[in-house]
Order: structure tokens, then sequence, then C-alpha cells
């Protein structure tokens, strides 16, 4: 059984470079938010991790120095282009997110799976790239950010999106890109280390209190970062089903059994955390992820999972690469 | 126990315990009353924006809250109806604390300390109606730091254990160098913390499904006490003992990711040498979780000596069988007879004769 590598990611520079003009018209930096010093460790970085992010070669001696046998490829969230409103310009920009992706892919096709992008801020073009990725590019999957300049996912503009994801077969791999309400998460790096899990945790919880999991039973999500703190910390939202009308709100069955059609990646750096998941949630449930190359991510996937106690042979070679290979339809 | 799924249903929430378990003596560290003098006091300078909480929530969950007030308001100011239901419960000693929507930090500097002396009179007034049952616990003028300071003397003269505080102060964090000498005053004179969030201040994403409340207090707390900890806080005052609701919210149960960043980014590590989890073991978790997998998921990383019952009596986001969550854990029996009452005991310097 390979090992995958569900969560890394990789930057598309044509793109960035088709939408640098609206970029700068609209002020739009990259990772801009954060205090004076987290805005310099984030440019620092990108400098640092250019050669990876660059260079196959170097990728894939990384790959092979973590025992990772295939990457499942996404872009770098801070590319979901979302932003972007002219229509045009949206759509090419999510092509060349794509078709860049897809060629790398076809390149080294033993290495490398990719997950795509679709234009989320225009729900109907979003429906067709979805199509193309799948029909054309050949991707099992595509990668999300938790919400769209501030929309939830759950929002009814897309239940056209998953009825076709639904049809298609896809993994939806959710990423977020830190809170939109970043005010008291500016210091210490909190954008990150407490705006991700938080934002997994209201994407979560939104796309199962607004009925998506009810409606969409096959869809396929898979969280980063363990799907941050909700299903860490599932008990309050399961007592406040029971206790009140305006959380249920008509959803038939508790919270928890919706987090149970959920898959998580192993991104939560500690084989105690990492075990709780798998225990609560199902070894069918976890898949190996690095968030390659960056520094909040792990550099030894294997060494986190092997020093996870109590599991047998055949859940570590679910949660290294069987449950990836199921999900994306590799062994059909 | 009837389903408590309406407001009014939620008064008969408060049934006896289905726990065979039954401890030698049980202390719940986490419940609530109100002080009516205080919203009068108050109620002239109320702007809605000052209650995030509230402000961010929905109509619905408007109307839900004020029928479920309506309905419950004698379990916040009747000792004899509290007494009743903790003996349903299981509960030989409460801690009373002020409930979080009447912190009033927003008052002003000549209206704050006033509110906080007549409330820390009505907790005193009402804890002294179940002398061996009840323990009042303090509220300080945390907006105005050398009011509070003052407040603390007055905190410990009433020989109150406790003060509860907010896990912001009108969005303020808590590691304001402001706050420095109250935490100076309450480590010196022994008062412990009990840290209460009133909601998370940046809510307009959790305005559905109650998330002000459900994801908004968890999360209030995980960014409170985590800067509590990075910003050398719990470093310089190692004597001040801190007490968590709702087990901590997240961080407890997801420490590694900041750990992790402090190992690899200068961010965090200006003030404090030590992994930020490391102080987590310093700290005491009461038990409102409501899933026995998260109590001993704190008992395994932090120990049951740092474990609390708790039940936030009497809202209806209130565990109201904690008996029955203890029995249901893996703690063995004389941890659970630890967590039930010598933690709390210990920490809070109660008389253990009981």
């Amino acid at each position: 059984m390979s090992v995958i590598d569900i969560h890394c990611h990789r930057e598309c520079g044509p793109a960035a470079t088709l939408v640098r003009p609206e970029a700068e018209r609209l002020g739009r930096a990259p990772l801009a938010v954060g205090n004076e010093l987290t805005k310099r460790v984030n440019r620092r970085q990108l400098e640092e991790i250019r050669p990876k992010m660059d260079s196959v070669q170097i990728r894939i001696d990384d790959m092979d120095a973590m025992g990772v046998d295939v990457q499942v490829l996404s872009l770098s969230p801070y590319q979901l282009f979302h932003w972007v409103t002219d229509g045009d310009l949206t759509v090419r920009a999510f092509q060349t997110i794509n078709d860049d992706l897809a060629a790398l892919v076809a390149d080294h096709p033993d290495r490398f799976l990719g997950l795509g992008a679709v234009p989320m801020q225009a729900p109907g073009a979003a429906v067709e790239e979805l199509v193309r990725c799948s029909r054309e590019l050949g991707f099992r999957g595509i990668e999300m950010a938790t919400h769209i300049e501030g929309v939830e996912i759950s929002d009814s503009r897309y239940d056209r999106l998953w009825e076709k994801v639904e049809e298609l077969e896809m993994v939806v791999f959710l990423h977020p890109t830190g809170f939109t309400e970043p005010q008291r998460l500016l210091d210490h790096y909190f954008i990150n280390t407490i705006g991700h899990p938080l934002e997994e945790t209201i994407c979560a919880g939104r796309l199962i209190f607004d009925g998506v999991m009810e409606r969409f039973g096959g869809l396929k999500f898979v969280f980063a970062h363990g799907g941050g703190y909700l299903p860490m910390y599932a008990g309050r939202f399961d007592h406040a089903y029971h206790a009140r009308e305006d959380v249920r709100h008509g959803l038939p069955r508790p919270p928890s059994e919706y987090l149970r059609l959920f898959y998580f990646d192993t991104m939560v750096f500690e084989p105690d955390q990492l075990g709780y998941l798998i225990d609560k949630y199902g070894a069918d449930r976890v898949l190996l992820g690095t968030d390659y190359p960056y520094d909040m991510g792990e550099t030894d996937p294997l060494g986190l999972i092997g020093d996870v106690e109590g599991l047998s042979d055949d859940e570590r070679s679910l949660i290294t690469g069987g449950n990836a290979t199921r999900i994306l339809g590799l062994d059909a | 126990m009837t389903d408590p799924t309406t407001p009014a249903g939620w008064i008969e929430a408060w049934a006896p315990t289905e726990s065979r378990l039954k401890p030698a003596r049980t202390i719940d560290v986490h419940s609530h009353l109100m002080v009516a003098e205080s919203v009068e006091m108050t109620r002239p300078h109320f702007k809605p924006e000052f209650e995030p909480r509230t402000f961010y929530s929905s109509p619905v969950t408007k109307e839900i809250n004020n029928e479920f007030y309506r309905l419950s308001t004698p379990k916040y100011t009747d000792p004899d109806t509290r007494l009743a239901d903790m003996d349903d419960m299981g509960i030989d000693v409460q801690l009373v604390a002020i409930t979080p929507f009447q912190y009033f930090y927003w008052a002003d500097a000549d209206l704050a300390p006033r509110v906080a002396a007549v409330q820390n009179d009505a907790i005193a007034t009402f804890a002294a109606q179940g002398p061996d049952r009840m323990v009042g616990v303090g509220t300080l003028p945390m907006a105005h730091p050398e009011a509070a300071v003052d407040e603390v003397a007055r905190v410990a003269e009433r020989g109150m254990p406790a003060v509860e505080l907010g896990a912001d102060v009108n969005g303020a964090d808590l590691d304001d160098p402001a706050l420095e000498g109250v935490w100076a005053a309450l480590e010196e004179s022994g008062i412990a913390v009990i840290l209460h969030p009133s909601g998370f201040t940046e809510a307009r994403r959790l305005t559905d499904y109650y998330l002000v409340n459900v994801i908004g207090m968890p999360l209030s707390t995980t960014v409170a006490v985590t800067r509590l900890i990075l910003a050398g806080v719990l470093e310089r005052h190692p004597g001040l003992k801190m007490v968590l609701v709702h087990g901590g919210g997240y961080l407890p149960f997801y420490w590694a990711r900041t750990d992790h960043a402090f190992r690899h980014r200068p961010e965090m590590r200006s003030r404090i040498d030590r992994l930020p989890s490391e102080y987590l073991g310093s700290i005491y978790y009461d038990l409102t979780v409501f899933d026995p997998s998260l109590v001993d998921t704190l008992a395994d990383r932090f120990g049951a000596d740092h474990l609390m019952v708790g039940t936030d009596y009497p809202f209806d986001m209130g565990e109201t069988d904690p008996l029955r969550l203890l029995e249901q854990t893996n703690l063995t029996a004389t941890e659970i007879e630890t967590v039930a009452w010598g933690n709390a005991t210990r920490v809070f310097g109660l008389d253990d004769s009981g």
C-alpha cells in the first residue's frame, strides 16, 4: 500500500501573475493578516520554501525522506483567489490553477495527484470547472476554503455544486486561511494556531446544522488539521442540540452523528490527540497529511502515526494510504 | 429525565441523578446566580453592543433565552429552589458566582466599583442562607484595575475563596499590563480565579444555532488562557490558582498546534521559555464537557488531581447529572472521590470537615 499525503501544497505562479494587476488595484497582499512580526516571518518563509515550491526534484527528495510515495497536491490556500470579482478573470484564474496542476501530475503520475480548485465566488462557473476537473483533468477531488469571502459554504447557493460533487464522487479537502474576524487574533500567530481550527469548527458546524450533510450524505469532506476543535470537543455541540430548539432547527440527528461522516487528516502533531481522533471516529476516517512545505507542517508523519498507542497494522495502513486510496477511488 | 428540549422542559431537567455512584461528598465549583439590584444600577447606561454574545445572537435565540430566564429565575435567585436541585443532583456544596452577563465590565469608573461591591454583598448574603451548602464567589470591576485590587481585599475580608473573572474585559485581553496588579493581589491573597467567558467578542459568524455560546465560550477561554501563558502572566505569578470552566475550552484538547508554533516560530517566544502546554499542568479544569471521553482526556493529560465537578447550574448549557458523567469515565473510585471533593477543597482552601 502506497503512503499517500492528502494535505500538502504547491503554489501556482501563472495564476498569481494573472491576478496581480487586480490584486494591486484592490490592495490585496498575500498573508497580510497578523502583527508585524508575523508578516515578516511569513514573508521570509515564502522565500525560504521557494526551492521546495519551485523544484519538483527537491519535493520528491523530501517525499522520499518522509516516506511519502504520493502527494495529493492542493494549491496554497492563500492563492484561492475568491476575492476576484470580474467574471472572466475569475474563470481564467481557476482554469490556470487547474491546468498548471494537471501538467505537473501528468509529468509524474506515480508521485503526484491533484486536487483542483473551483471559482466559488461564481457558483455556476464553479460547477463547470468542477466537471472539467473531473472529466478532462482526471482530478479525484477539489480543495476548498472554509468560507468564501465570508459566505458559508453551506449556503444554499452551493446546493447544485454539492449535487455534482456527489455525482462525480469527488473528495472535498477543506482548508482554512485564518479566521474572518482577526481583530483578537493578530498576536502570537493566533490567526493560524487558533484561526485555522476555529474556521474548521465553524465550517463543520454549518455543514451539519445547515443540513448539507443530511441532504448530501455521500459527500466526502476531508478536514485539514484533524478537523480543528470540533472533533476533539464535540460534547458541547451535542448537548446544545438536545437542549435548545435554536440549535436543533429541525435537524433529525445530533451533530456527532454527522461528524462521523467527515474525514480528518493527521495534522495534530501529537500522538495522544491523533489517538483520540482515531478512537472516536475510527481508523477508516483519518488520513495522513503533512502540510508540506510550511513551518506549521509535520516532517515525520509516519513517526507520528507510529507513536499512536494501540493501533493495529491494518489500522495504520488505512491511515497512511488505504483510506486515501478508497475515497479517491484509486483502486477502481 | 425528561428530554430537556425547551425552556419549560429545562426546568425539569435538574432531576435526581441516575448515577449509582455516590461519592462521599461532592462540591460543584461552577454555578451561577443573578443579582437584580446590579441590573437596576447599570440599566440606564446599557448599550446592546456592550454584550457581544447577545448582540450577535439570532432573534430566535434571544426569544428562547428570554423565555428561559423568565421560567428559570427562581433557580438563579431563590436559595431553597437551588438547595432542592442540589439534593437531586447529589451535590453537597456549590460555589455560587455571578452570571457572566452581569459582569457589567462596561460600567464607568464611578459605577463599576459600586456594582461589584453590591454584587459581592448580595452573593455573600445569598450563600449565607445555606451556610454549609453554598460558598460565595466574588466579582471584580476588571475594567478599573485599581478598584479591582481594592475589591480583592474586600473579597478576602468576606472570606470568599475565589473570584469569577471574564475571559476578556470589554474586548481587551487579560494579559493587558494594566491588570498586572490584579494578578499580583490575587496571588498574594491566595484567592483563586474561576475564569468564565461570556462568549467571544468577534461573533459575526456565530449568530445562528447558538454558536455564540456553543463555540463562543470555549473559543473565548482558549484565547484568554493562551495569552495568559504566552505573555508570561502565569510564569510571573506561579502561585495564582486558575480554574477554567467548560473543561478549559479548546486548548486542553488541542494544545499541540500551539506547542508546534512555539517551537518553530518566533512570535510566541518573547516572554516564556517553556512550552505553552507545560503551563496547562498547573491549571484546574471543571467538567462541564458533556462527554466522558473528554473527562478522560483531561485526566490522562493533566491528572485527576486537576479536575473538579462543575454543572453551570442553572443554565440550559449545564450538566444536569455530573455524577452520572463521572460514573461513565475511566476514573478509579479513589480518583472520583478526589475530583468530587478533595481537589476543590484543597485549591479553594475550604474547611475539609464539610
